[in-house]
């Protein structure tokens, strides 16, 4: 196992090894980049982190071997990292774990209405929580630079004072500190029957772990999920808005507190198939 | 009557003399011209940045965090933005402060609101150059922050009453590496690691990473993706002499070698860390 770091040559593309042709194709923490002047240029695949290279060969029966190359960071801890380095059809895949389509989440619930809920995503199952909160203060570490305008305990940093905007989009307005990735979850895509008569009271309430799945990058703000199939729904809830005690699925619409008996309605996921 | 709304400190306090120079002699310059300082450089310090670097060249402190990418609000971006922020101590002396009339940010004397001249164009030249380096379009609805400190900086003095810019292409020069080194620590994916060089044209020829201020003489900064075919990524040069071609060749070529020592150094830095 070899480590490499950002910009490091990995293997050129193609390769010729006992009259065979290899050819390699960049995953997770690498790229494929053209090094080379004139005629001696050549597609060579290039390591984008610091990590370990990972080779995969891909059986395609084939004359030609193929080869996935990625870079696994030394500090992933991530379960389906490699199982996603293995995947052929996967090319848009990045190092750091931001939710995309086709994830499957963990949320939690923060507000509901009548037309959908909020939430805050916590972690990409597999690939562990989303972002660490790396939020710094002005109150903070360091709060001896100098202070934001308005002083006290925003963030940092605000977009309108940093001197160096020429990619920065004025629309784009960092988080509050601690603020995660979020979400909301339409009421049609709560469940894949009777979509129009879906309840979000009736399938969520604040303070719930649901499971679900990416279907959009949505807005700036919000991710669009949906928990449209058996698996994804309610995981863990509470009675009485929270005040009771951890209920469990009784089917996909019921959940029930174990001490106090307390029936309730939500969406619940059945995560384990038999 | 004392002033009861401010938390004042005791009566009998001293305000300790930060800032003044000190008169030991300034140590005489031993390297050779094509050589270059010795520096020390370690990652993640801070904890809860996503990634940091620290370094020391002489009396030359930088620090840098990246924060990201963390979510944004408001419309979609398919790539991330990025932004940098440089920001020295505010009892260090910046350099050129009297040409860039540094006092004019402050707010009533109070503190400063913002950034100043100089920090402003420390910022955009790292952003500039750090840009090229990074796979944005990985990381859409997020920002990926920079955030330079200068703790010290020693080549920013006066020298008889003559100002140069050596000393700001100097520390322009190792604020680059540092941050550099911070984005791959904080594990964002980059296409290459942006390095650096710095060198003085004067009469006799180029000089690597130099040291002395004054006098007459040529600055260069030019950045370079040394993996990536030596793509120049950022340029800077000051000096009112006039300039040939072959100069211009003359200070990339010196920059670029010494570009390619320190990015030997942070390779090798890298990965013995990594390993």
């Amino acid at each position: 196992m070899s480590i490499v770091i950002p910009g490091q040559y990995i293997t050129p593309a193609y390769k010729l090894a006992d009259s065979k042709i290899q050819k390699y194709y960049p995953r997770k923490g690498a790229i494929l980049s053209h090094i080379g002047e004139g005629a001696n240029r050549i597609p060579v695949i290039v390591a984008t982190v610091v990590g370990k290279v990972v080779y995969h060969e891909v059986d395609e029966g084939s004359e030609v071997q193929l080869f996935l190359v990625s870079v696994m960071p030394k500090s992933n801890t991530y379960h389906a990292y490699e199982q996603e380095s293995k995947d052929f059809r996967e090319s848009n895949s990045i190092s750091i774990n931001l939710p995309k389509e086709n994830d499957v989440v963990l949320v939690k619930i923060t507000k509901i209405n009548t037309r959908q809920a909020y939430c805050e995503i916590l972690t990409v199952e597999g690939f562990g929580n989303v972002l660490q909160d790396s939020g710094v203060g002005a109150n903070g570490e360091l709060a001896h630079t100098s202070v934001p305008y308005g002083g006290g305990s925003q963030a940092f940093s605000s977009h309108q004072t940093v001197a160096s905007s020429q990619s920065t989009l004025t629309s784009a307005v960092t988080n509050d500190l601690g603020e995660n990735f979020k979400g909301i979850i339409r009421s049609q895509d709560v469940r894949s029957t009777d979509r129009d008569k879906v309840k979000i009271i009736e399938s969520f309430k604040p303070g719930d772990i649901v499971r679900a799945i990416i279907i959009s990058l949505g807005d700036g703000s919000n991710y669009y999920l949906s928990t449209a199939k058996n698996d994804l729904g309610v995981l863990f809830a509470k009675s009485e808005n929270g005040s009771g005690d951890l209920m469990f699925p009784v089917d996909w619409q019921t959940m029930v507190d174990k001490t106090s008996g307390v029936v309730e309605k939500r969406k619940c996921a059945k995560p384990f198939t038999e | 009557m004392s002033e009861r709304r401010r938390l004042l400190g005791p009566a009998n306090t001293f305000i300790p003399n930060i800032g003044i120079t000190s008169t030991t002699e300034e140590a005489v310059k031993t390297r050779k011209r094509d050589e270059i300082r010795k520096f020390f450089l370690k990652t993640g310090l801070i904890e809860n940045a996503n990634g940091s670097a620290y370094l020391e060249a002489d009396g030359t402190i930088v620090q840098v965090l990246v924060f990201g990418p963390r979510p944004i609000r408001g419309s979609f971006i398919e790539r991330a933005s990025f932004s940098v922020e440089c920001k020295f101590l505010p009892h260090i002396a910046q350099p050129n402060e009297g040409i860039f009339n540094t006092g004019s940010n402050n707010n009533n004397g109070n503190y400063r609101t913002g950034l100043t001249n100089i920090e402003q164009k420390i910022s955009s030249y790292i952003e500039t150059s750090l840009l090229p380096s990074i796979i944005l379009e990985k990381y859409p609805k997020s920002t990926i922050d920079v955030f330079i400190t200068v703790i010290s900086s020693d080549s920013i003095e006066d020298h008889g009453g003559k100002t140069t810019n050596s000393g700001l292409l100097n520390l322009v020069n190792w604020v680059l590496n540092c941050s550099s080194v911070a984005l791959a620590d904080s594990g964002i994916e980059l296409k290459d690691i942006v390095s650096s060089g710095v060198v003085r044209l004067d009469k006799e020829g180029i000089v690597l990473d130099p040291q002395e201020t004054g006098g007459e003489g040529i600055d260069g900064l030019v950045s370079f993706m040394n993996l990536r075919n030596d793509e120049i990524v950022g340029f800077w040069m000051e000096g009112d002499e006039d300039l040939e071609e072959k100069d211009v060749e003359r200070i990339i070529d010196g920059c670029n070698t010494m570009s390619k020592k320190i990015r030997a150094n942070i390779n090798s830095y890298l990965l013995e860390q990594a390993s």
